[in-house]
C-alpha cells in the first residue's frame, strides 16, 4: 500500500505523513517507511510525504505510482498530473483545487480545507484528508488513526483534529 | 617561599629542551608554574593544552601536569571540550600567535564571545619560528620576513583588542621582560570565571633577534624601552585590558542540566 | 530519553536515542543538512540525563571538543554530512593517533562538495577509511533502517571504546530522515575503555594480544602526555626515530586489522553456488535485497550479501564470492564502495548498478540483475 500526500510547504503534508505513518506501523503493525521531501526553501515549494506499508518486511522505499495521492493544492497537482493520471484513486481538497487530470481511476472530491475551516482552522485540511483516505481505503483504520490523532496532537487540538478526522471519513464513507 | 629548584623540581619534566639559546618560551614556562604554585592549584587538576609551534611544545611535554598537544590552531576547541567535561579542571591553553590568531583564529573568537573559563596564554614572537619565520597576523607592515622580502604588504592586528572587543572577561598583555607582572597576571587569569586572555611578546632570537641584528638579552631590553603601563603612552601598553566579569558558557551548561534535574 | 518501547521514528533520530542509552554524555556539533535531527534531539534530550550539550562554531572545533571531552571520561560524539566530515578529516587522524574513542556520525548526503543537501549519496566511503592523512585503519558501520541507526550507535560506541579509536556511523540520508518502527530495548551492551591499574605508566603502547592499552582520564594525575607527534609508550614526543614510527603505526593498524574477526558484520542471503550475487550496503541494500528476493521468486540463482561493517572491509568473504560468482555492486554512488569490491573480484565477473540522487524502486534493481544473468 503506497499513499502520498503532497501540497504546498506550511499545509503540514510531512505532518499527516507521519501521523498515517504511526497509526499503520503501531497501531495496526505493519511494516512501514515513512519519507519526507521539501524543497530547500523552508516555506514555499511543493511539499510531500510518502508511506508504504506492507503485511511483509518492507524493501521497497520509493513510490513511482502511489494507490491513494492525496493533494491540498492546485500548483502541486499540476506538477503531479502523469502521476495523478496513473493512480487508482486520487483524493483532492476541492476547496483549493479545481482543475483535474483525467484519470482512470476514481477521483474523491474532499472540500478539506472548507470543512476544516468550519470546524475551527483551515490548518486541519491535511487530517480531513487523512479521514477521508481512511474512507477510500478498507486496510486505514479510521478508529486507529483517531487514537494516533489523539496521541500526536497537543490535548487542545486534539477534539478539533478529531472532529476533522471525522469529517473527511463521512464525507466519502458515509 | 618556593625556591626556584622547587618549582623546577615539581612543574618541569626532565626533557632535554627543544629550545633555541635565548627563547622566551622557558620563561613563559616559569611563569605558568609560579602562577598555578601561587594560585594553590592541585596541578593534578591542571589540563595544558596546545596546538602546533613552538609555543605548543612549552607545555607538551615541559610541563609536569596533564598535557594534550593537538592539532595546528584547535587548542581553543580541544581545551573547550574538556572544560565543558570537566568543569573542575583547570584549562590552560598556550598558544603562538600563528597558532592562536592566524590558523585558529575563529575558535580564539568565539572561546571569547563563550566566555568559557579556559586560560589563554598567546606567546607572541611575531612570525612563524618553527618553519623557518614566516609572516604571522601580528608582523608589522612592512616588516621583512621569509615570505615577505619585500616587506609585509599586510598589516598587523591587535589580538588582545579584538579578543576584548569579542567578549573575553579577562585581557592582558605583558612580554618576557614583565616576569613579575607576568606571574601576577596568570594568576589572576586562573582566579578569573571565564575566559582570560594573555598576550605574551616573547622573543624569538633565532627567526626575529637574527634579522634584526638583536640578541636575547638585546631583544628583552627592547620590550622594557617600548612598551609602556601607560595607556595613553606612544608606547605599546602592557597590562590589563579589561577584567569583566559575564556569563560563563560552562557554568551556564550546567546550570541547566541541574535545572533539567539531569544530576 | 525515550522510555524502552516501540516507536515510529526517523533514523536520525533513532541513533540520539541510541546514543544516550548506551552512555554518550558529550555532544558537540554544528548544523548541517541532513544530519541535524541529532543535534537537535540530543540539545534536548542529553542535559535531562546529565549529558553536556555544545553547539561549536564549526565541524573542527566539533570534533575537537568530543576529543577533548572523551579524555575527561565521557563518552564522546558529533554528527555531520559530507562538507563537515571533510572538516573533521584532520582531526578525526588525530583521534587515531592519539587513541580517543568518540563517534562521528556522518549521515551522508549528494556531493561532491555541496551538491544536494537534502539527497542521500553515499560517495564518503573511502573518505571515511583514507580521508586523514598517514597510514592508519579505521572502523566504520553502515545502517540499512531505523533499527540499525540504533543498534549500530550502540555498537559503534561500543567499539570506539573496546579498541580505544574513532569509529563512524557511515549512515546516509535515506537511513537518517526515514521513519520506520524502531524498537528501544530495557538494556542494550555497554562496554567500557580499559582503564590503567594504578602503577602503569604506558598507555600508549601495550604487549597485550589486542594491542589495545589502557587509557586513563584526565585529573586523575598521571601528568599525561596526549601528542598527535608519534609518541613513545609513555606519550613522550619522537619525530624522528625509526622504531618510535615503526612501532606505533604498525601498532595501530593491528588494532583494527588483528581484530577483523570481532569487529567484521556482515547480512547474507543464498551466496553459496548463486550465479550472481549483489553486494550492497546502506539505504540501497534495501531495493537490492527486494531485487534480489524477486529474482529468485522468478526462479534465478540470486544471492545477496551486505557488509554492516564497510571498515575493516569484509575482504575475503568478497574474495569467496568473487571467485564463484558474477558479483553485481548495487550503490548510490558512482565510486563509493567501487574500488574495494572490484578488486576482490574478477573484472570479468564485476558489474555495477550505480544510481545517484535518489532510491530506485525494486524493479530498476531487479531489471540490472536480469541483464547481468541473461
Amino acid at each position: 500500500m503506497k499513499i502520498r500526500i503532497g501540497g504546498w510547504a506550511g499545509q503540514g503534508t510531512v505532518l499527516a505523513g507521519t501521523v498515517l505513518g504511526k497509526s499503520l506501523s503501531l497501531e495496526q503493525g505493519y511494516h512501514v517507511v515513512q519519507q519526507r521531501s521539501y524543497s530547500a526553501a523552508v516555506r514555499s515549494g511543493i511539499a510531500y510525504s510518502d508511506v508504504i506499508a506492507d503485511k511483509e518486511e518492507l524493501d521497497e522505499l520509493v513510490i513511482e505510482i502511489p494507490d491513494y495521492l492525496l493533494v491540498l493544492y492546485q500548483d502541486t497537482l499540476d506538477e503531479w498530473e502523469d502521476t495523478a493520471r496513473k493512480t487508482e484513486h486520487l483524493i483532492v481538497d476541492s476547496s483549493r483545487v479545481d482543475r483535474l487530470p483525467e484519470t482512470t481511476g476514481e477521483i474523491y472530491l474532499v472540500p478539506a480545507g472548507q470543512i476544516a475551516e468550519d470546524i475551527a482552522t483551515s490548518k486541519a485540511a491535511n487530517v480531513v484528508l487523512l479521514g477521508a483516505l481512511a474512507g477510500v481505503s478498507d486496510d486505514i483504520d479510521i478508529g486507529c488513526l483517531e487514537k494516533t490523532v489523539r496521541k500526536e496532537f497537543p490535548s487542545k487540538y486534539t477534539d478539533l483534529n478529531v472532529k476533522a478526522l471525522e469529517s473527511g471519513y463521512q464525507k466519502v464513507h458515509g | 617561599m618556593i625556591t626556584a629548584e622547587e618549582i623546577r623540581e615539581k612543574y618541569v619534566r626532565n626533557h632535554p629542551s627543544p629550545f633555541c639559546p635565548g627563547c622566551g618560551g622557558g620563561m613563559v614556562l616559569n611563569a605558568m608554574s609560579r602562577a598555578v604554585e601561587s594560585a594553590g592549584i592541585d596541578k593534578k587538576d591542571v589540563v595544558a593544552v596546545s596546538g602546533i609551534g613552538c609555543a605548543a611544545w612549552i607545555p607538551s611535554p615541559h610541563w609536569r601536569v596533564d598535557t594534550l598537544h593537538t592539532t595546528h590552531g584547535r587548542a581553543v576547541a580541544f581545551a573547550s571540550g574538556v572544560k565543558i567535561a570537566d568543569r573542575d579542571l583547570e584549562v590552560m591553553v598556550v598558544s603562538g600567535d600563528g597558532d592562536c590568531a592566524g590558523i585558529g583564529g575563529n575558535h580564539l573568537l568565539h572561546g571569547a564571545r563563550n566566555n568559557i573559563d579556559l586560560n589563554v596564554i598567546m606567546v607572541n614572537n611575531g612570525l612563524y619560528a618553527m618553519t623557518g619565520g614566516q609572516v604571522a597576523p601580528t608582523t608589522e607592515h612592512d616588516e621583512k620576513t621569509l615570505t615577505t622580502p619585500y616587506g609585509n604588504p599586510a598589516s598587523s592586528f591587535e589580538v588582545a583588542e579584538v579578543v576584548k572587543a569579542a567578549g573575553a572577561s579577562h585581557v592582558a598583555r605583558w612580554t618576557t621582560y614583565h616576569m613579575k607582572e607576568l606571574v601576577k597576571e596568570v594568576e589572576k587569569a586562573v582566579d578569573t570565571k571565564g575566559f582570560s586572555f594573555i598576550e605574551v611578546l616573547a622573543q624569538c632570537p633565532t627567526r626575529k633577534g637574527k634579522k634584526e641584528g638583536m640578541t636575547g638579552i638585546e631583544m628583552l631590553e627592547w620590550y622594557k624601552e617600548n612598551t609602556s603601563k601607560d595607556q595613553d603612552s606612544e608606547k605599546m601598553y602592557v597590562g590589563t585590558f579589561c577584567d569583566v566579569e559575564r556569563p560563563e558558557l560552562t557554568e551556564e551548561i550546567y546550570r541547566q542540566i541541574e535545572r533539567l534535574g539531569g544530576e | 530519553m525515550k522510555d524502552p518501547g516501540v516507536y515510529f521514528i526517523e533514523g536520525n533520530i533513532a541513533c540520539a536515542e541510541a546514543a544516550m542509552k548506551v552512555g554518550c554524555r558529550f555532544y558537540a556539533g554544528y548544523p548541517i543538512t541532513p544530519a541535524s535531527e541529532v543535534m537537535n534531539h540530543l540539545s534536548k534530550e542529553l542535559p535531562k540525563v546529565g549529558g553536556r550539550f555544545v553547539q561549536m562554531e564549526d565541524e573542527i572545533a566539533s570534533i575537537a571538543s568530543v576529543i577533548g571531552s572523551s579524555w575527561t571520561g565521557l563518552k564522546s560524539m558529533t554528527a555531520t554530512s559530507g562538507p563537515g566530515f571533510s572538516l573533521m578529516q584532520e582531526n578525526l587522524g588525530y583521534a587515531v593517533m592519539t587513541e580517543t574513542p568518540c563517534v562521528i556520525v556522518n549521515v551522508q548526503r549528494a556531493g561532491p562538495s555541496t551538491g544536494q543537501a537534502t539527497k542521500p549519496g553515499t560517495g564518503d566511503v573511502m573518505q571515511s577509511r583514507f580521508g586523514s592523512q598517514g597510514d592508519y585503519e579505521m572502523i566504520a558501520l553502515s545502517p540499512n533502517s531505523g533499527q540499525e541507526m540504533f543498534d549500530f550507535t550502540v555498537r559503534a560506541f561500543n567499539l570506539a571504546e573496546r579498541y580505544r579509536t574513532p569509529v563512524v556511523l557511515l549512515a546516509d540520508a535515506g537511513v537518517g530522515q526515514m521513519r520506520e518502527k524502531v524498537k528501544i530495548p530495557e538494556d542494550v551492551p555497554v562496554k567500557e575503555r580499559k582503564r590503567p591499574s594504578s602503577n602503569e605508566t604506558e598507555f600508549f603502547d601495550t604487549d597485550e594480544e589486542d594491542h589495545v592499552p589502557p587509557m586513563p582520564d584526565f585529573g586523575e594525575g598521571h601528568e599525561l602526555l596526549v601528542t598527535g607527534s608519534t609518541h613513545l609508550g609513555d606519550g613522550t614526543r619522537d619525530t624522528a626515530s625509526f622504531s618510535a614510527q615503526d612501532n606505533l603505526v604498525r601498532r595501530l593498524v593491528a588494532k583494527i586489522d588483528g581484530n577483523r574477526k570481532d569487529i567484521e558484520d556482515w547480512e547474507e542471503k543464498n551466496v553459496d553456488g548463486a550465479d550472481l550475487v549483489v553486494v550492497s550496503y546502506g539505504s540501497m541494500s534495501r531495493p537490492a535485497r527486494g531485487a534480489v528476493k524477486k529474482a529468485r521468486e522468478k526462479g534465478l540463482e540470486v544471492g545477496f550479501f551486505r557488509p554492516k561493517v564497510m571498515w575493516p572491509s569484509p575482504e575475503k568473504r568478497l574474495r569467496e564470492i568473487g571467485e564463484d560468482s558474477k558479483v553485481l555492486l548495487a550503490e548510490l554512488s558512482l565510486r563509493g564502495y567501487r574500488i574495494e569490491v572490484e578488486r576482490c573480484v574478477d573484472s570479468d565477473k564485476f558489474y555495477v548498478y550505480d544510481r545517484l540522487n535518489s532510491l530506485p524502486t525494486i524493479d530498476e534493481v531487479y531489471q540490472k540483475i536480469e541483464e547481468v544473468l541473461s
